[in-house]
């Protein structure tokens, strides 16, 4: 377990503020207690400063995880972020989405979404922009996924154009898609 | 130091006579004058204060001038010890070569009292090489041993105390005939006043300390010429010659000499015999380079026969010379044949094994490397450069190059100022243009950069013109395989 470096940082912040923006510094400074990253294998952990400061006494070898991953580095140094980010992807999100109940299952599949799925979508989302996919029925967050288009393309996509391209839901914890990601 | 019981000349009821400074300076005074001293002004006045010694005024002049030549070369300020020294040579005539006293030409004058000093003025010294009085250098106090009339070393046990008057006197009778020889060298007048050159030789003569060098053994040159009757050009020759170029004389023989024909000249002209289509420059050099090792292998065998180097050196010399320019010569050659051609990559060297270097190949990863390595090597670090066809993205320096300090999970120092540090880099991150800044530099989009070198320049690279696959591959069309494509 260490801190993480300038650089890895800020290779985090920028991921992350692909989808929560500004709201990151909210993550950062927290109000009720100290909430720090830390990498143990490559892996990014967002933990409580006493949650960290206990599990120091397990040996590196033993420590599989603590805190939430949000994501993990990859062999050519990018960043990339994992379903167990979406807690707090959700809280924070800038740009979001709601698919319908019918296309909810094809998204949870690991399917993008089409605009016959799409119920309802922030305005003003800039194309590629970070977005985060909620359930129509139950507003609960369902993953995050990527804009394909913008908010006024995607009115004038034809039905089966892409609107939402998937990165990652939570039916991926049941598929285990990932071998590495837990 | 031996005390001998010497018979002097002067009678032992020697008064001690007190010099007349008052009557000495106004000498001098008189002196500064003229140009030179005259020797007999004074006379008269030395009469007077000279009470016993006047006998021995005579005979000084003659006897300083042979005892300079005996004495030890002392310092010029211990005039105490010139005095305690018993020179027993000091009251003999000796008639020693008059070329030893070319120094000491300077005689005693009127200032010589009852001892007159012999000089030594190249190191301004002044040597008193008479017998020192061993009665008057001491003061006999009450006690045992007071009795005896000459006392010659005195043990320690002996209460006497030295007479320092009586050496006060002696060194200042030095230092008055010194100071008195002193005016009597060639005087110039200068804007400082009187001013005197100090004899260019030294005065007195000191024996060698190591032994001299041994004869130089005669070169087998030498010895023949001997033996023949042949006159050696050394006898000859003079060293310097008239150099028509510069004007001016130079050495004969060696660095810069004179009428130096040896050098390399634009124009060569084909002389007689000699072969139109030889180079003759190249002939020059090799005719140089053969003199030169000439020269050094008989100046060796010389040195061999002379017993200053051992022997056998010269053959061994001789030997491994040829080896070694033979040598020198195919290294040479390595260099040339089998150096990989320009354009080659460094990383790519030729081993033992490794066969032609024509053939090598590169392999994936040093041709990444490479390409990564000139993506950033601009003066932007590739941040302006145009993004060719099919580039990679470009990716930013190797991260783990950097040495990272060590910080530890749970410093104080680190959990203190991470969430600082923590807003710093977040902010650099949002006022950088975020995420779409980065993609945008990663494949190349924001090099519009405005420099001299921006135009559009249609190098035949464009996108229709790129093939992502070679060869046979390239055969078909153009597309990417997605999954989806293979479903």
């Amino acid at each position: 377990m260490r801190p993480l470096t300038e650089e890895e940082t800020k290779s985090v912040f920028l991921k992350l503020s692909e989808y929560i923006g500004k709201n990151v510094e909210h993550l950062i400074n927290r109000s009720d207690e100290r909430y720090c990253f830390r990498l143990i294998k490559d892996r990014v952990y967002y933990i409580s400063e006493s949650l960290m400061k206990a599990s120091t006494c397990i040996s590196r070898d033993n420590l599989l995880h603590a805190g939430t991953c949000l994501g993990k580095f990859t062999k050519s140094g990018k960043f990339r972020l994992h379903i167990t980010a979406l807690d707090y992807l959700a809280q924070h999100a800038l740009y979001k989405v709601w698919v319908k109940t019918s296309a909810e299952m094809s998204f949870l599949y690991g399917s993008h979404i089409t605009k016959n799925g799409l119920a309802r979508m922030t305005e003003n989302t800039p194309q590629y922009a970070g977005v985060v996919v909620y359930s129509m029925s139950t507003d609960t967050p369902l993953g995050f996924g990527v804009a394909a288009q913008s908010t006024e393309h995607s009115q004038q996509l034809d039905p089966t154009g892409n609107v939402v391209l998937h990165q990652a839901d939570v039916g991926e914890y049941l598929r285990g898609l990932e071998d590495d990601i837990f | 130091m031996v005390a001998k019981k010497q018979k002097t000349k002067k009678s032992k009821n020697v008064e001690e006579e007190e010099v007349d400074y008052a009557a000495v300076a106004d000498q001098f005074a008189d002196l500064s004058d003229h140009d030179s001293v005259e020797e007999g002004d004074d006379d008269d006045d030395d009469d007077e204060n000279d009470e016993s010694a006047s006998g021995d005024s005579g005979d000084s002049n003659d006897e300083n001038e042979n005892s300079g030549s005996d004495d030890d070369k002392e310092d010029s300020e211990d005039h105490d010890d010139s005095e305690e020294h018993d020179d027993s040579e000091g009251d003999e005539e000796d008639d020693d070569g008059e070329e030893d006293n070319i120094a000491r030409k300077i005689t005693t004058n009127s200032f010589a009292g009852p001892e007159p000093c012999s000089f030594d003025m190249h190191n301004l010294l002044a040597i008193n090489s008479h017998q020192m009085d061993t009665s008057k250098m001491y003061i006999k106090k009450a006690g045992k041993y007071n009795d005896e009339e000459d006392i010659t070393i005195p043990p320690e046990s002996l209460e006497l105390a030295v007479n320092e008057k009586y050496l006060l006197e002696k060194a200042a009778s030095g230092c008055t005939q010194l100071i008195a020889a002193l005016w009597q060298l060639p005087i110039e007048s200068s804007d400082v006043g009187p001013m005197v050159s100090l004899p260019i030789h030294d005065g007195s003569k000191i024996p060698r300390q190591l032994p001299p060098p041994p004869p130089k053994k005669e070169t087998k040159w030498e010895k023949f010429a001997k033996l023949r009757g042949i006159s050696l050009n050394k006898e000859k020759r003079s060293q310097k010659v008239f150099d028509e170029a510069t004007g001016e004389w130079m050495y004969r023989h060696g660095y810069r000499k004179a009428n130096d024909d040896t050098k390399e000249w634009p124009i060569m002209e084909v002389k007689g015999n000699d072969d139109p289509y030889a180079d003759p420059w190249e002939k020059q050099r090799e005719e140089k380079r053969s003199r030169k090792d000439k020269n050094m292998e008989s100046r060796m065998r010389n040195e061999e026969r002379a017993g200053n180097l051992v022997k056998g050196t010269t053959n061994k010399l001789l030997k491994n010379r040829d080896k070694a320019r033979m040598a020198g010569k195919a290294g040479g050659d390595l260099d040339r044949y089998n150096v990989p051609p320009s354009g080659v990559p460094v990383d790519l060297k030729p081993t033992k094994g490794s066969g032609d270097i024509k053939s090598m190949k590169r392999g994936k990863a040093s041709i990444t490397n490479a390409l990564l390595a000139t993506q950033r090597s601009t003066a932007s670090l590739g941040n302006f450069d145009k993004m060719l066809e099919g580039e990679p993205e470009r990716k930013k320096n190797h991260i783990g190059a950097k040495k990272r300090k060590y910080e530890g999970s749970t410093d104080k120092a680190v959990i203190s100022t991470e969430a600082e540090r923590a807003m710093k880099v977040f902010k650099h991150v949002v006022d950088g243009g975020g995420a779409q800044k980065e993609k945008a530099r990663l494949k190349g989009r924001l090099a519009k950069g405005e420099t001299a070198y921006d135009y559009e320049f249609n190098d035949g690279l464009g996108p229709s013109t790129f093939q992502k696959k070679k060869g046979r591959a390239a055969a078909g069309k153009m597309k990417k395989m997605t999954k989806k494509r293979i479903k």
